[in-house]
């Protein structure tokens, strides 16, 4: 690591500033965007890492109150300026817009990176391959993935914001593939804000994936139709995230491609449900201290009992709405305009243990873990998969299934949730994909149980 | 610039692919141009071979700093199991696969497009994007390889929205498309799907080529992937046989005409061609990079992604079979969600219509369930005019034995 340095993204901060002040202009930010990136892979018969580098700078501007946009990879002062050009040339194209503008600020948020070298890096993810030694009577393929990403992103604006902040994003994942009885892959990944020390997960990961891989080779396709289900801490995740979490962006709302456009402060749930989104949560995947457009990330009740409260905003959409921002203004990186976007979502944990969501679903499914979902924010429909499951008969669990995906609409789901697990559960790093960009995101959430959802089987 | 390196590099193993992108935007919300913008970017893939490991560096700046570390990395690794060397410059005349009005398309020409396309378009847009590329695309090696090309890419999204119902249409060409004809017809389908919705079932199943594309994309080609094969993350073998119960073919073309993903060369700078994947319902290639194509007996066809491999355009052929009744798919949710070694997946079908000597009605949502695998072992044949959309070249594909839940 360390070919993206600090003081080189400082330094096109100052010298984006002073081009910038030059400019007549209503108002003016740059991301400026520095990703310096490792990879390990390693499998029973080769160890390879790889590297990467990204800079960028985004150049935005509001010109007679229109906004443009512009990006660049070259940070010489010529071509600063240049992008500031091309900027004020697109906003010229544009219809009128306005942005919420805030005060100066001055933040510098450092990392401190005591990683070892990616040589000493790469032996440690090579002896992972260990963890699973004592099966060598099975016919088991391995792989194992550590990535690391540190992020140093700088944000500069007309308002007299000075913003850095070092971001470090490591994950590990692995996948078994079992091939005696039915060939099968089992996945496993785990990931924070944090540097290499998340080695300490390493084996129990491999160990993880090698049995989610052993139960898939005895699981069978589940009878399709409507039930009712039990979500663990990861299936939960996606489902508030995808059910409530895209429908609260309030750029969806005023583009009227949301289902919650106009039901502020409506009833949607019972009252022990509340839904937060939290950009601040120590270490968490999806966390961050400033958002892509300089604001302050702030802890947002979408939900709180029951009742839909708040929306997730930028600077843009806080000024349609007339609304306080909260800083969810993100971007994949400085090529892209931020776009309204979640953090790190959870429902708030109830008081249920497991034996008795289990004995409330009586017959239905557990399910387990995640393969990924989609929402239709207006329509409201959505679908997500899960790894693996359990029938549940009679308030227990029975045999192993498989390819379960879920599907349901988000208002009838909010209202069908029946019960809250009382521990929250650890989440598993994920992407969050909207307009062609992707974003950490996160959640650690408890289980819940959920009344009549129509499960995807034979 | 990339010369001046592999010289000071000499003695090296090398391969440089760089690639400089003039992108321009325009964005559309609520039916208004809300904003544009244009982006310039560069970047540099290294690949370094050392006797024992491959080093690979992306990297958006080229210097004395990453080359090193890329030879670095190559020694650190341990991960060249074979090596016959980098492809040299082959005598292959140079197709033009770019379209110079997209060259010539200014951010200002995009501006005045995007606006009369709003004006024609009744329904509310709650998003959307029409963009333009042009792609420099170079490879260099130690080997003398000096190959450099011009690509285009034009695309579109827009998302319709009414009281009732949303409908997204979207389109990306490596050629200036028709884009007032494109975009009519799926104008259409959002009146359509504001219908009446009815339950009906149907043993023949369509996917429109959006849909079976997201669905071969995320729960099949991976199987085809010489990484995966030895990595055992696929349900193929090199020198085993799997023969499908239908006699269709399955082609990776990366030359075709207009094709999205077709070009001269790959990032190796091996020159794309034509290759069976399935040839008459048997498992016959599969994707190579020059070294693994070599390792097995394969002629490459120029797949090579970097430090991986990737489809190019793909073919569907299948013999004729005209349904007198069909479910036809126009919009999934939930692809990404498929097993791409299993090839299983259990999605939600939005949009969807039930066509039968009669006429057109749009169905209620509804989820099927069923693997890549089981689609092809029951593949009834196709009908229809052949089309391109994105990467993939098909008739309308009839496939049974699909689960419908309701």
């Amino acid at each position: 690591m360390g070919s993206i340095e600090r003081e080189s993204v400082q330094n096109i901060m100052d010298d984006v500033r002073k081009i910038g002040n030059k400019f007549e202009l209503d108002f003016y930010s740059a991301l400026i965007d520095g990703e310096d990136s490792e990879s390990i892979l390693a499998t029973k018969d080769k160890v390879s890492a790889k590297s990467s580098f990204f800079q960028g700078i985004g150049i935005r501007v509001l010109y007679k109150k229109k906004q443009g946009y512009a990006f660049t990879q070259k940070t010489d002062n010529k071509s600063l300026k240049l992008a500031f050009e091309k900027a004020i040339k697109a906003a010229k194209l544009n219809t009128k817009t306005e942005l919420w503008l805030g005060k100066a600020v001055k933040r510098e948020i450092l990392y401190k990176n005591n990683d070892p070298d990616i040589e000493i890096k790469s032996k440690i993810v090579k002896d992972t391959l260990s963890a699973i030694t004592n099966k060598k009577h099975e016919k088991i393929d391995i792989e194992n993935n550590f990535k690391q990403t540190i992020r140093r992103k700088g944000f500069v604006s007309s308002e007299g914001k000075w913003i850095y902040q070092e971001i470090p994003y490591s994950s590990f994942g692995s996948k078994i593939v079992l091939t005696d009885k039915r060939k099968e892959l089992g996945l496993a990944k785990y990931g924070k804000q944090k540097g290499f020390e998340i080695k300490k997960r390493f084996y129990d990961e491999v160990k993880s994936a090698y049995n989610v891989a052993k139960k898939l080779q005895n699981a069978i396709i589940p009878k399709g139709g409507t039930f009712n289900v039990i979500t663990d801490g990861i299936l939960t995740s996606v489902l508030i995230h995808e059910a409530l979490g895209h429908a609260s962006e309030s750029d969806l709302v005023y583009q009227k491609d949301s289902c919650l456009a106009g039901r502020i402060n409506e009833r949607l749930a019972n009252e022990d449900i509340t839904v937060y989104d939290m950009p601040q949560k120590k270490s968490a995947w999806g966390s961050y201290f400033y958002d892509d457009e300089g604001i302050k990330g702030k802890r947002v009740a979408i939900l709180k009992k029951g009742i839909l409260n708040e929306f997730l905003n930028s600077r843009r959409t806080v000024r349609i709405m007339d609304a306080k921002p909260n800083g969810h203004g993100r971007s994949q990186d400085a090529s892209f305009l931020p776009l309204v976007r979640m953090s790190n979502t959870y429902i708030k944990k109830g008081d249920l243990r497991f034996k008795e969501m289990l004995e409330s679903v009586k017959n239905g499914y557990y399910l387990k873990g995640s393969l990924g979902g989609q929402v239709n924010t207006l329509e409201g429909n959505f679908v997500f998969n899960s790894y693996y499951g359990y029938e549940v008969k009679n308030g227990e669990l029975s045999r192993i299934v498989k390819n379960v995906s879920l599907s349901s609409n988000i208002l009838f789901v909010l209202k069908n949730i029946m019960g809250i697990g009382r521990k929250y559960e650890e989440d598993f790093p994920g992407t969050c994909g909207k307009g062609g960009q992707g974003v950490p995101v996160s959640g650690d959430n408890p289980k819940i149980t959920i009344k009549d959802v129509m499960i995807g089987g034979k | 610039m990339i010369e001046k390196y592999l010289k000071k590099f000499r003695g090296y193993n090398l391969s440089i692919k760089s690639t400089e992108e003039n992108s321009d935007e325009v964005h559309v919300k609520n039916s208004k141009i809300d904003h544009a913008n244009s982006s310039e970017k560069e970047e540099f893939f290294i690949t370094a071979y050392s006797k024992k490991g491959i080093g690979y560096l992306r990297s958006n700046v080229l210097n004395d700093k990453v080359i090193i570390k890329a030879i670095k990395l190559s020694k650190i690794n341990a991960d060249l199991k074979y090596y016959h060397g980098l492809p040299s410059q082959e005598k292959a005349q140079s197709k033009k696969f770019y379209d110079s009005k997209i060259c010539n398309l200014s951010l200002e020409d995009l501006h005045k497009l995007s606006s009369e396309l709003l004006k024609r378009i009744k329904e509310h847009i709650s998003e959307g994007i029409i963009s333009r590329d042009v792609i420099k695309n170079r490879v260099v090696n130690s080997e003398g390889l000096n190959r450099e090309e011009m690509r285009t890419y034009f695309s579109y999204s827009l998302d319709y929205v009414n009281k009732n119902t949303n409908f997204s249409d979207y389109g990306s060409f490596s050629y200036y498309p028709d884009i007032f004809s494109e975009i009519k017809e799926n104008a259409q389908s959002l009146k359509f799907y504001s219908q009446k919705k009815i339950k009906k079932k149907s043993e023949n199943i369509v996917f429109n080529l959006k849909t079976l594309n997201e669905l071969l994309s995320h729960a099949f080609l991976d199987n085809f992937s010489c990484e995966n094969i030895e990595k055992n993350q696929s349900l193929f073998g090199f020198k085993t046989k799997f023969n499908f119960k239908t006699r269709f073919s399955l082609i990776n073309d990366g030359s075709l005409k207009k094709g999205y993903l077709s070009s001269n060369f790959d990032h190796e700078g091996v020159k794309k061609t034509r290759s069976y994947l399935i040839k008459n319902g048997k498992v016959n290639s599969f994707f190579f990079n020059y070294n693994s194509a070599r390792e097995y007996g394969f002629k490459p066809a120029g797949n090579a992604y970097y430090s991986t491999v990737s489809p190019n355009d793909i073919i569907i052929k299948s013999g004729k079979f005209d349904p007198e009744e069909h479910i036809f798919i126009e919009e999934i949710t939930g692809a990404h969600t498929a097993n791409s070694m299993t090839s299983e997946f259990s999605i939600l079908v939005n949009k969807a219509k039930y066509i039968n000597g009669e006429g057109e009605k749009p169905l209620k949502p509804f989820m099927i369930n069923s693997s890549i695998i089981n689609l092809f072992n029951n593949l009834k044949g196709s009908f229809g005019k052949e089309k391109l959309d994105l990467n993939l070249l098909s008739k309308k594909q009839v496939f049974s034995g699909i689960n419908l839940i309701y």
